[in-house]
């Protein structure tokens, strides 16, 4: 019967900009470094209907993705969870006053969290609308015309915490992509200027405009990119849209890897003082523009990607992500920054 | 100095046991092939670990063993296999029975973190004029005129030609609204604006009726036409076999609209004709313009039926007071 603290929900994503640890900071905006705060970092939201009044749902990971999903209550004090084109878990047994995690079957890192509030018996299934979420501390706040006109680079910092009983090890973070990866066999960038990537693959599922990572065929990474228009099958890239989130620009290959990632880096910066409610680099003052002196990252990996590695009980670590807008960027509704966590825990 | 300790098999029982003869050794290299041991520290394998078995019982029991039994704080790290009791009891072990707080070990989970945000270009904030021609299929990929502005003026319009707009907005965030009224706009030979016609009425049908008179029905829904809604139901009527053409023939007969709930409904009945004859019928809604001006939707549906004299004629009614109520026919 897992715990609410336990399993996927070991690691829990925080707010910083606090003036103390565990102070209170709610605005994503200002999410910028010093003390981690009391607030969660909103990653999925949920609405619910049908749902018994006297349950709560605290939280929905990040893992079960958009889509409809369902608690059912198949006794008076059982709760299954079916996330998003998931399988129906394992019934857990939930009680007046406590919180549990209720999981997926197919996959235990998709669950939901939910507090008992009565004795009344539970019934019914509710549905839930699991939808992502605008201007979090991972999303940022929306472009506005003169950033999108100029450009823009800023920054969000979120704790980590490892809010369960026992350590957690092997933890690691890093870029997530936002399409189905492709090969650039039909149409490769020049070493300098404007030009296409072109693929006998398919961009369908990719973002209309966004951010290309090429790699070369061993996976070195080449170069990022920012393009402003697709279709089905060509990138194009204009002369601002190279050397995008640290890269230089080079001429492709025909055997080159491409991925649609998202416009963020990553950097992770071990906690000042004691390891569980100690501070990060405050940036509060100097606002979201100031770039913190960090080893920004953009790998989409978790063998490439950041490695924290071991956090004992209620320890924590920072997490920065650095967006970049390019210069004429294209204006779009909506536009998703991922990133991925995997670790081992109890 | 170095030394060396090397055992097929070991026993101690004290604390530090095996470290003793370590503790005076700037390096040491233990190997035990089998150990046992009671104590703290017990057997503690420091430097060229290659202990392929190993019983103990202390803190810290086993480290880095093949294979382990322990009793004991922190008893078995990093094992294969191992049975342990004990705070702590395994960790990272790829088989694994225990007993104590946190007793069983670890799996993989993964988590995301999402975000979403919007671009905004001031450009995109604008209107989109859409158009189709004569009838055409409007083309809501390409806008035939954009501004930021209204009113608005726009490029002059074909002699001829009766256009249909959609004018729809799209924002910063380049959203775009996705209304479909069309309202249209016709433009006659001489290039004069002909005034927005009504709609057509729907349910249009024709029927033999008394005496070989027909009857015709209608519906005209009156909301969406607005300020430019009809107030009259036009009707032309041929019983030679013709097809009524309302651009030729004078109109046979008109009637003024009752209109109610939305809709205005039509129920008219003619004049006596002969008996199978081929009756056709055409209904248009009509406005009357200042001028006073005649303005028809421009329906072309035709309905036509078969005249039939069978049926007696309708009869007429008189009611009067006398001794006893009477009907005179």
């Amino acid at each position: 019967m897992p715990n609410e603290k336990t399993h996927a929900d070991s690691i829990r994503m925080y707010l910083t900009g606090a003036a103390s640890d565990g102070a209170a900071q709610a605005d994503p905006d200002l999410s910028l470094g010093n003390y981690r705060s009391s607030s969660l970092v909103d990653v999925l939201g949920v609405s619910a209907a049908s749902l018994p009044a006297n349950i709560t749902i605290d939280q929905v990971s990040a893992k079960n993705g958009t889509g409809s999903a369902s608690l059912t209550f198949p006794t008076a004090d059982t709760a299954r969870y079916t996330a998003p084109s998931g399988s129906i878990g394992a019934a857990v047994t939930i009680a007046n006053g406590e919180t549990k995690i209720i999981e997926d079957a197919g996959d235990t890192s998709k669950f939901v969290r939910i507090t008992r509030t009565s004795v009344v018996a539970l019934t019914g299934t509710a549905t839930l609308t699991l939808t992502d979420v605008f201007n979090n501390a991972i999303g940022s706040d929306n472009v506005s015309d003169a950033e999108s006109t100029a450009g823009d680079d800023e920054i969000r910092a979120i704790c980590l915490k490892n809010d369960s009983a026992s350590q957690v090890t092997a933890l690691k973070v890093y870029i997530g992509q936002l399409g189905t990866s492709g090969v650039s066999d039909d149409g490769q960038l020049g070493a300098a200027g404007s030009g296409t990537v072109e693929t006998t693959g398919s961009f369908a599922d990719w973002p209309d405009s966004g951010f290309c990572r090429i790699e070369e065929s061993n996976n070195t990474h080449r170069e990022t990119v920012y393009y402003t228009s697709r279709t089905a099958t060509v990138l194009t890239v204009p002369a601002a849209g190279r050397s995008q989130l640290g890269t230089s620009a080079a001429a492709g290959n025909a055997t080159d890897l491409i991925y649609a990632v998202p416009g963020i880096r990553i950097a992770i910066e071990a906690p000042t003082g004691d390891a569980s409610t100690g501070n990060f680099t405050d940036k509060t003052g100097a606002g979201e523009g100031s770039i913190p002196a960090l080893t920004w990252d953009s790998d989409i990996t978790a063998a490439t990607g950041l490695s924290i590695g071991t956090l004992a009980t209620t320890e924590i670590y920072g997490l920065w992500i650095r967006r970049a807008v390019v210069a004429g960027s294209t204006a779009e509704s909506s536009v998703l920054n991922k990133i991925h966590l995997t670790f081992e825990a109890a | 100095m170095r030394r060396a300790i090397r055992a097929s098999s070991m026993n101690f029982r004290q604390v530090g046991a095996l470290l003793a003869p370590i503790q005076w050794s700037s390096s040491a290299t233990i190997i035990a092939y089998s150990a046992d041991g009671r104590g703290q520290y017990s057997i503690e394998v420091l430097v060229s670990p290659d202990s392929f078995s190993a019983d103990a019982r202390g803190i810290y029991d086993v480290k880095v063993a093949a294979s382990a039994d322990a009793r004991g704080k922190f008893a078995l790290m990093d094992l294969y296999s191992q049975d342990a009791r004990g705070q702590f009891a395994m960790l990272a072990a790829f088989t694994q029975d225990g007993r104590g707080v946190f007793g069983v070990g670890y799996i993989t989970f993964t988590a995301d973190g999402l975000g979403l945000f919007r671009v905004a270009d001031d450009t995109m904030d604008r209107y989109e004029l859409f158009r189709g021609v004569d009838g055409a299929t409007i083309d809501y990929d390409s806008p035939w005129e954009t501004f930021t502005t209204l009113p608005h003026t726009t490029a002059a319009l074909s002699v001829d030609t009766t256009y249909a707009f959609v004018l729809r907005k799209r924002n910063q965030h380049n959203e775009t609204s996705l209304n479909i009224q069309e309202f249209t706009v016709e433009i006659d030979a001489n290039g004069d604006l002909v005034s927005t016609r009504p709609s057509a009425p729907v349910n249009l049908a024709i029927a033999p009726a008394f005496s070989g008179a027909v009857l015709i029905t209608a519906d005209y829904y009156y909301v969406p036409d607005g300020d430019d809604a009809a107030t009259i139901f036009a009707i032309w009527l041929t019983t030679d076999g013709s097809t009524p053409d309302p651009d030729i023939d004078a109109v046979t007969d008109t009637v003024t609209m009752v209109k109610a709930d939305g809709v205005a409904k039509l129920s008219y009945t003619s004049g006596a004709f002969g008996d199978g004859l081929t009756a056709k019928a055409i209904v248009r809604t009509r406005r009357i313009d200042a001028g006073p001006v005649d303005v028809d939707s421009n329906n072309t549906t035709i309905v036509s039926t078969t005249t039939d004299t069978d049926g007696p004629t309708t009869p007429g009614v008189d009611i009067f007071f006398d001794k006893i109520a009477k009907q005179k026919q």
